[in-house]
C-alpha cells in the first residue's frame, strides 16, 4: 500500500477525521432544517397568490408591468371598497340577494389573489429603486441560500481538528524524528497536507453543496440566471453577474478560505509543534479581526477570515447617517473585482508558501539539498506577518373570554387604558384602587421607548406584551446599536408574581458580539401588533393584515386567514370573527377549521358567558343572543344598534339612532327579559303535564265506573221488579266489584289532586323566589364584588366542568 | 504547598508562548480602543485652534464642577441662539463664519448639544426621574402590604432603598466612562488566553505520561491537583485584572483624560437604571472582581473537561465550543427578561454590565436579590463545586494508597 493511503487510514480512520466530517454534514443539515425560516414570510404564507402574480409579472420590471401592477392595486382597493359597499347596500335592503351574490363573485374575482399581491407589490416597491437589475424573482430560496453572512462555527471546528491534528500528533509523541529519517518523510508530509487540505475542501464543498439543495427543495431556486441584485442583500451592488454565479463565486471563496485556514494551521503546527497552541493561534488569527474590527477592515486582509465570509466581495457600498451631524458615514465600501483578485492571489501565494514550508522542513537531511536555514521558523513568520501587513489599507390560558374590541376583567381586575397618557392601570375591582401597569417602578421611566401595546386577561391572570427599544452607543456589544424587543409578561393577581412567558426580539437585522447578521422578517409582525390573546398551546397576535399564531412550544408561526377589522373573539378555544361577507364565523385552534355560525350575518358582535350578542344585519341591525355554536338565537333589542360590546362585566350597545349607550346585566337581563311565570312554568311544565294527564285519566274512570254502577243498580232494580233478563243471583255479586272500582277511582282521583296543589304551591314558592332574585339586579348593578358573588354564590349552587369544556 | 504551587504556577504559565500572548494581545486591545476613540469620539479631530478637543476643553473649564442655575443659564444664554439660528435648517453652513466658535453655526451648536447641554440635562433630571421610581416603589410596598404580597413589598423595599435620594450634583466630562463601561472586546481575549493557559495544566503531563511518575511522589496525586487548581485560579485571577487594568489605561490614554471616574455610575445614560449606587471608579473595581469571579468558574470548567485527555486538541476544542455556546446565549439574552437565564450564565460576569446597568431582581427563597448578587453566589457555588471535583476526580498518591492499605 502506498503512502498516501497509510496516511489516509491514520487521519481519517484512526484519528476519526472522516466521523467528524460526516457528523459535522449531518448536523449542519439538521440544523438547517430546523432553523430555517423564510425571509419573507407573506411570499411563503400565500405562495399560490404570490405565483400567480409572479407568472405574469416574472422578470425585468418592465413599464407595461408596472401599469398593470398600478391599475391591479386600483382595481384592489376599489373591489375592496366595492364590497363594503354592496354588504351595506343588502343589508340595508337596498339590493336583492341575487344582486348582492352578482355582485360579491364580481368582486371575489379580483380580490382571489389579494394577499399575494400585497407580497408582490412589496417586491415592485423594492424593483423601483432599480429597474435595470432588479427582476421579479421568488426571493426566499436564493435569500435563504445568501443569508449565511457569518462565520460557520461547526465548519471552523472541524478545521482546526483536522488540520492541527496531522502533524501534532507526530509531534505529540515524537514519531516527528523518526519520520524525518525515513525516505519517504517529504511524501510522508505532502500526503498529509493533501489529504487534510482536500477534506477540509470537500466539507465546505459538501455543505455548500447541502445548503443548494436543501434551499431548492424547500423554496427552489428559480431563474439562476437573473441579477444578484434582486436580493435584497446585494441591492447595492454594481456587480453585473447573475445570482448562480454569485453562489458559485461564494462557494468557491469560501473553500478556498476552508483552505487557506487549513493551511495556515498546518503551517503554525508544523512551526510551534503543540497542539494547543496551534489550535489558539488558529482561533486567534480569525476570531480577534471577526470581532474586533470592523467589515470594512476584514475585506483588507489576506487572511482566511474574509473568504470564510465572502459575502463582502460582492456586497455593495452601505453607509448610515451620524446621529448628530447627520451626515452620511460609510460602513462598507463595495470591493472592486480587482481589489478582490488582488487580495485572492496574495492569499493563495501566502497559502502556497506556507505549504511549500510545510513540505519543507518534513524533508529529512539526506533529502534536503541545503543546509538548513537557522532561525528559518522567525523568517517565515516575518515573511507572512509582512504579506499579512501588505494587505491593510486604511484607505478604504386557555378559558377566559376575550374581545378585541373591548377590554376585559378578570376576578379582581380590571385594566384601564388611558388614552392622553397612553398608559395602563390596573383597577382593584372590590376596592377602586388604581395601579401603573407594569407594576414595576422602573419601567418607562428611563425610556421613553418602553409601553405596553396590549392587555389579556385569563381567571386570575393579566397578561401585558411590552415593547422596549434599547439603543447601544457600543459596536461590540450584544445588540445592534438600537433593537426592538417584544415579551409578553403573565402576573398573577393573587400572588403579585410575574413571569415572562414569551420574548422576542423583531428586528430582522441583528447583531451579536458585534457580528451583524440578518434573519427573516418572521418576528416583524410583532412590531405592529396591537392585541394578542392566548391558550395552552399558542400564542395569538392580532395585526391589521390577519392573526399570527404563534405555536408555544415550536414557536412556529402560522398566518390565519381571518380579517381583523371588526371585533375577535376568544374563548380558549374557538376564535370568533365577521369575516369579509359579514358572516359570524367561528375557527377552531384545534382542527384549524373556519366554519359559519348558523349563517349569522352580523355587524358587529362580542362574546359572553352566555353566548354572543350580535346585530343582526337581517334584522334592522337589532342586538340578539345566540350560543356560542350559533344555534338558539333569540332577539334582545328592537332597537338597531351601531355596536355591542361586552366589558366581562356587561354588554354595552350603542344605538344607531342616537348613538346612546344603553348597559345592561346579561344575567338579569335574560330574566328580566322573560315572565316569571313562562320561566317557573317551563321548570315544572312537564311534570304537572303528566300530574294533569293521570288526573284527567283518573277522572274519566271514576265517572265511567260511577256510570257502570249506576246502571248495574237500575238493572239490579229491575231484577228485583222480574222485568230484567239476567237472573238475580249473578246480578247481586256484580255491584260490590263495580263499587270497589269506583272506590279506588276515587282515591286515585283524591290523591292526584292533592298532588296537582302541591306543585301549585311549589309554582308559587318558585315564583316568589324568582321575584326575589330578580329584584336583585338593581342590588346587583350597585354592589362591590363581595355583594356580588354573595348573590351569584346564592343563585348558583354549582358549576360542573366535563371534560373539553 | 506554597513552594508546589510556585513550582506549578512557573511550570504551567510562566511560558515564553503565554507571555508573548499576552504582549501580543495586549497590544490588539490598546489598538481597539485607539479604534474606539477615532470612530467614536468627536473629539478626535486633531488639536487645531477651532477643533472640537481643544474648544470642548476650555469650555468644560467654564461648566465643570457643581450644576448651578447660573452655569446652566450661562450655557443656555450660548446655546439658545444657535438653536434658534439654525432650527429651519436655513442658517448659513460656512466653515469660516468668524461669530462662531468651530467656524461653523451648526457644529457649534452640536457641541453644546452634545457634550455640555444634553448630559447636564440628563444629570438635572435624573434626580426627578429617581424620585419619582421611588415613590412608585413606596406605594407599591403600601399596597403590596395591604394585598398581602410580601415577596413583592419586600422587592419594592429594596427598589426604594436604591433608587431614594439618588441625584447627580455635579457636571462632568462622561465621555470615557461611557465607552469604556460599554466595552468588552477584551472579554474575548481573556477567555482566549486563558483557554490557552488553563488547557495543559493537566494535559501537558499527560501527554509525556509524567502524571504516572508524579503519583510516586510525595508532593504528587491530590496534592499537585490541588496546587494545579490553586495555580490556576491565580492565573485566571491575573489575567483578567490585567485586561480590566488595560482598558482602563488605554482608554484614559486614548482620550487623554481621567474626567468622570468620581461621577455616579447612573450618570452614564445606559446605567440609568443601575443596580448598584457607587462612583464610577468604584464601580470599575467592581466590575474586575465580577470578571474575575466569571473568568475563574469558566476556567474551572474548562479544567475539569481537560483533565480526562491525554492531548490538548480536543479538549480545547471541547472548550472553545463550550465557551462559544456561553457567550452567544449570554450575548443573546444580555437585555432579556429571562433573568435566570443571566444568572446561571458565567459569561455575565464577564459582560457585567448586564447584570449592573439594570436593576432586576430575582426571588431567591422568598427574598428579593439583584441579579449580579444572585450571579456571584452561583458562579462562587458553581466554581467551588467544580473546583471539588477536579480535587476528588484525580488520582490519589500511591503513598496514601499504601499508607492507608498498611
Amino acid at each position: 500500500m502506498s503512502v498516501f493511503f497509510y496516511e489516509w487510514k491514520k487521519l481519517m480512520i484512526f484519528q476519526r477525521g472522516l466521523l467528524y466530517i460526516l457528523a459535522t454534514l449531518l448536523i449542519s443539515t439538521v440544523w438547517l432544517a430546523v432553523t430555517d425560516r423564510p425571509q419573507n414570510s407573506a411570499m411563503e404564507e400565500y405562495r399560490e397568490e404570490y405565483e400567480w402574480y409572479l407568472e405574469r409579472l416574472d422578470g425585468a420590471c418592465t413599464e407595461e408591468k408596472a401599469a398593470w401592477l398600478e391599475q391591479e392595486a386600483q382595481a384592489i382597493t376599489e373591489a375592496r371598497y366595492s364590497r363594503t359597499q354592496s354588504q351595506e347596500s343588502y343589508y340595508n335592503g337596498q339590493i336583492t340577494q341575487e344582486q348582492y351574490e352578482r355582485q360579491i363573485a364580481e368582486v371575489s374575482a379580483v380580490l382571489i389573489n389579494e394577499h399575494g399581491f400585497e407580497a408582490a407589490y412589496q417586491q415592485y416597491l423594492y424593483i423601483c429603486e432599480n429597474t435595470a437589475n432588479r427582476y421579479f424573482l421568488n426571493t426566499n430560496g436564493w435569500a435563504g441560500l445568501f443569508s449565511a453572512q457569518t462565520l460557520d462555527f461547526p465548519l471552523f471546528l472541524v478545521i482546526l481538528i483536522l488540520a492541527a491534528t496531522a502533524f501534532c500528533s507526530e509531534y505529540s509523541c515524537q514519531m516527528d524524528a523518526l519520520l524525518r529519517t525515513a525516505p519517504q518523510s517529504r511524501k510522508s508530509a505532502r500526503s498529509k497536507a493533501i489529504i487534510t487540505l482536500c477534506a477540509v475542501f470537500a466539507l465546505c464543498g459538501g455543505l455548500a453543496l447541502i445548503r443548494f439543495a436543501f434551499f431548492g427543495i424547500k423554496y427552489g431556486l428559480p431563474h439562476g440566471e437573473y441579477p444578484v441584485q434582486s436580493i435584497a442583500s446585494f441591492g447595492g451592488s454594481t456587480k453585473n453577474i447573475s445570482l448562480l454565479a454569485a453562489y458559485l463565486i461564494l462557494t468557491v471563496l469560501r473553500c478556498f478560505g476552508s483552505v487557506y485556514l487549513a493551511a495556515l494551521l498546518l503551517f503554525t503546527s508544523v512551526l510551534v509543534k503543540k497542539y494547543a497552541l496551534t489550535v489558539v493561534i488558529g482561533v486567534a488569527s480569525t476570531l480577534i479581526p471577526y470581532i474586533g474590527m470592523s467589515r470594512q477592515i476584514c475585506y483588507h486582509l489576506p487572511l482566511p477570515l474574509p473568504f470564510l465570509l465572502a459575502t463582502g466581495f460582492l456586497k455593495g457600498t452601505s453607509s448610515t447617517e451620524d446621529s448628530l451631524t447627520g451626515e452620511s458615514i460609510v460602513t462598507f465600501l463595495e470591493r472592486s473585482p480587482q481589489e478582490a483578485l488582488t487580495l485572492l492571489g496574495l492569499s493563495a501565494a501566502s497559502c502556497s508558501l506556507m505549504i511549500w514550508w510545510v513540505l519543507r522542513q518534513n524533508t529529512n537531511c539526506w533529502q534536503s539539498e541545503r543546509k538548513l536555514i537557522k532561525r528559518h521558523s522567525v523568517a517565515a513568520l516575518s515573511l507572512l506577518l509582512l504579506f499579512s501587513l501588505s494587505g491593510c489599507s486604511v484607505a478604504k390560558s386557555a378559558t377566559g373570554i376575550f374581545n378585541s374590541a373591548s377590554h376585559s376583567v378578570s376576578e379582581n381586575y380590571s385594566v384601564i387604558f388611558n388614552d392622553q397618557t397612553q398608559t395602563y392601570s390596573l383597577a382593584n375591582r372590590a376596592t377602586g384602587v388604581l395601579t401603573d401597569l407594569p407594576l414595576s417602578p422602573l419601567f418607562g421611566i428611563f425610556s421613553d421607548e418602553e409601553y405596553v401595546k396590549a392587555v389579556y386577561m385569563d381567571a386570575t391572570y393579566i397578561y401585558y406584551m411590552v415593547s422596549r427599544t434599547e439603543r447601544h452607543v457600543d459596536r461590540v456589544g450584544s445588540y445592534n446599536s438600537t433593537a426592538t424587543q417584544v415579551s409578553i409578561v403573565r402576573l398573577n393577581t393573587e400572588t403579585f408574581d410575574e413571569q415572562v412567558i414569551f420574548e422576542k426580539i423583531t428586528d430582522s437585522e441583528q447583531s451579536l458580539l458585534g457580528i451583524d447578521y440578518t434573519v427573516g422578517d418572521t418576528w416583524r409582525f410583532l412590531q405592529y401588533c396591537y392585541g394578542f390573546f392566548l391558550n395552552e398551546n399558542s400564542f395569538f397576535f392580532i395585526t391589521n393584515d390577519g392573526i399570527t399564531e404563534v405555536n408555544r412550544t415550536t414557536q412556529r408561526t402560522q398566518m390565519l386567514d381571518i380579517p381583523t377589522k371588526g371585533n375577535i373573539a376568544f374563548d380558549g378555544m374557538t376564535i370568533y370573527f365577521i369575516n369579509e361577507n359579514s358572516l359570524l364565523t367561528a375557527y377552531d385552534t384545534k382542527t384549524h377549521k373556519a366554519g359559519p355560525l348558523q349563517n349569522i350575518v352580523a355587524y358587529d358582535f362580542c362574546l359572553t358567558e352566555q353566548g354572543l350578542y350580535f346585530i343582526n344585519r337581517l334584522d334592522s341591525d337589532c342586538v340578539y343572543l345566540c350560543g356560542q355554536d350559533g344555534a338558539h338565537s333569540s332577539k334582545i333589542s328592537n332597537d338597531p344598534a351601531l355596536s355591542v360590546g361586552y366589558d366581562g362585566e356587561k354588554v354595552t350597545i350603542i344605538l344607531k339612532s342616537d348613538g346612546k349607550e344603553i348597559i345592561f346585566e346579561p344575567l338579569f337581563d335574560k330574566m328580566t327579559a322573560i315572565s316569571g311565570e313562562q320561566i317557573v312554568g317551563l321548570a315544572l311544565q312537564n311534570q304537572l303535564n303528566d300530574l294533569q294527564a293521570d288526573l284527567s285519566k283518573a277522572k274519566s274512570e271514576n265517572t265511567k265506573a260511577n256510570k257502570e254502577y249506576e246502571a248495574l243498580k237500575s238493572e239490579l232494580l229491575k231484577a228485583i221488579q222480574g222485568k230484567s233478563e239476567l237472573p238475580k243471583d249473578v246480578l247481586s255479586e256484580m255491584p260490590e266489584e263495580v263499587r270497589n272500582k269506583v272506590l279506588e277511582s276515587s282515591k286515585r282521583l283524591t290523591d292526584l289532586t292533592l298532588q296537582l296543589e302541591q306543585k301549585n304551591g311549589i309554582i308559587a314558592d318558585m315564583k316568589a323566589e324568582y321575584d326575589r332574585i330578580a329584584s336583585w339586579s338593581e342590588i346587583f348593578d350597585q354592589s362591590d364584588m363581595a355583594v356580588k358573588k354573595m348573590i351569584c354564590s346564592y343563585i348558583i349552587e354549582k358549576v360542573v366542568v366535563h371534560k373539553g369544556y | 504547598m506554597i513552594r508546589l504551587i510556585r513550582y506549578e504556577f512557573i511550570k504551567q504559565f510562566c511560558k515564553r508562548s503565554i507571555l508573548t500572548l499576552f504582549v501580543v494581545f495586549s497590544l490588539a486591545n490598546l489598538c481597539k480602543i485607539y479604534g474606539e476613540y477615532k470612530s467614536y469620539s468627536y473629539l478626535a479631530d486633531g488639536n487645531g485652534e477651532q477643533s472640537w478637543q481643544t474648544l470642548h476643553w476650555q469650555l468644560y473649564e467654564e461648566y465643570q464642577g457643581e450644576i448651578t442655575p447660573e452655569k446652566v443659564e450661562r450655557l443656555l444664554a450660548v446655546y439658545a441662539p444657535l438653536v434658534e439660528a439654525t432650527s429651519d435648517m436655513t442658517a448659513s453652513t460656512a466653515t469660516d463664519n468668524p461669530n462662531t466658535m468651530t467656524g461653523n453655526l451648526y457644529s457649534d451648536r452640536n457641541l453644546l448639544d452634545r457634550y455640555f447641554v444634553q448630559p447636564m440635562q440628563y444629570f438635572y433630571e435624573y434626580s426627578g426621574r429617581s424620585a419619582q421610581v421611588a415613590n412608585r416603589a413606596r406605594q407599591n410596598a403600601a399596597l403590596y402590604g395591604e394585598w398581602g404580597a410580601v415577596y413583592q413589598q419586600r422587592e419594592s423595599g429594596a427598589i426604594y432603598n436604591l433608587y431614594a435620594g439618588r441625584t447627580i450634583p455635579v457636571f462632568a466630562y462622561r465621555e470615557m466612562c461611557n465607552y469604556y463601561l460599554n466595552y468588552d472586546f477584551s472579554i474575548v481575549l481573556t477567555l482566549l488566553i486563558s483557554l490557552y493557559g488553563v488547557i495543559g495544566t493537566f494535559v501537558n503531563e499527560r501527554e509525556t505520561q509524567m502524571d504516572m511518575l508524579l503519583l510516586v511522589n510525595p508532593g504528587g496525586g491530590r496534592k499537585t491537583a490541588l496546587a494545579k487548581i490553586i495555580a490556576a485560579t491565580m492565573f485566571l485571577l491575573l489575567t483578567s485584572l490585567w485586561f480590566s487594568l488595560l482598558d482602563l489605561i488605554g482608554f484614559a490614554v486614548s482620550f487623554q483624560t481621567f474626567e468622570g471616574l468620581a461621577l455616579p455610575v447612573f450618570a452614564i445614560p445606559n446605567f440609568a437604571a443601575a443596580s448598584v449606587n457607587l462612583s464610577i471608579f468604584q464601580y470599575v473595581l467592581l466590575s474586575a472582581a465580577l470578571k474575575c469571579a466569571g473568568a475563574w468558574v469558566i476556567g474551572m470548567l474548562w479544567l475539569l473537561v481537560s483533565m480526562f485527555w491525554k492531548n490538548a486538541l480536543l479538549p480545547f476544542i471541547i472548550n472553545f465550543a463550550l465557551c462559544m455556546a456561553l457567550t452567544v446565549s449570554g450575548a443573546a439574552c444580555a437585555y432579556s427578561n429571562f433573568f435566570w437565564l443571566k444568572v446561571l450564565n458565567p459569561y455575565s460576569l464577564l459582560t457585567n454590565r448586564v447584570l449592573l446597568g439594570k436593576t432586576e431582581i430575582v426571588n431567591l427563597v422568598g427574598f428579593p436579590v439583584l441579579t449580579w448578587q444572585a450571579a456571584v453566589w452561583i458562579s462562587l457555588l458553581a466554581g467551588l463545586t467544580l473546583a471539588a471535583a477536579i480535587y476528588f476526580l484525580s488520582a490519589e498518591n500511591c503513598h496514601h494508597c499504601i499508607r492507608r492499605a498498611k
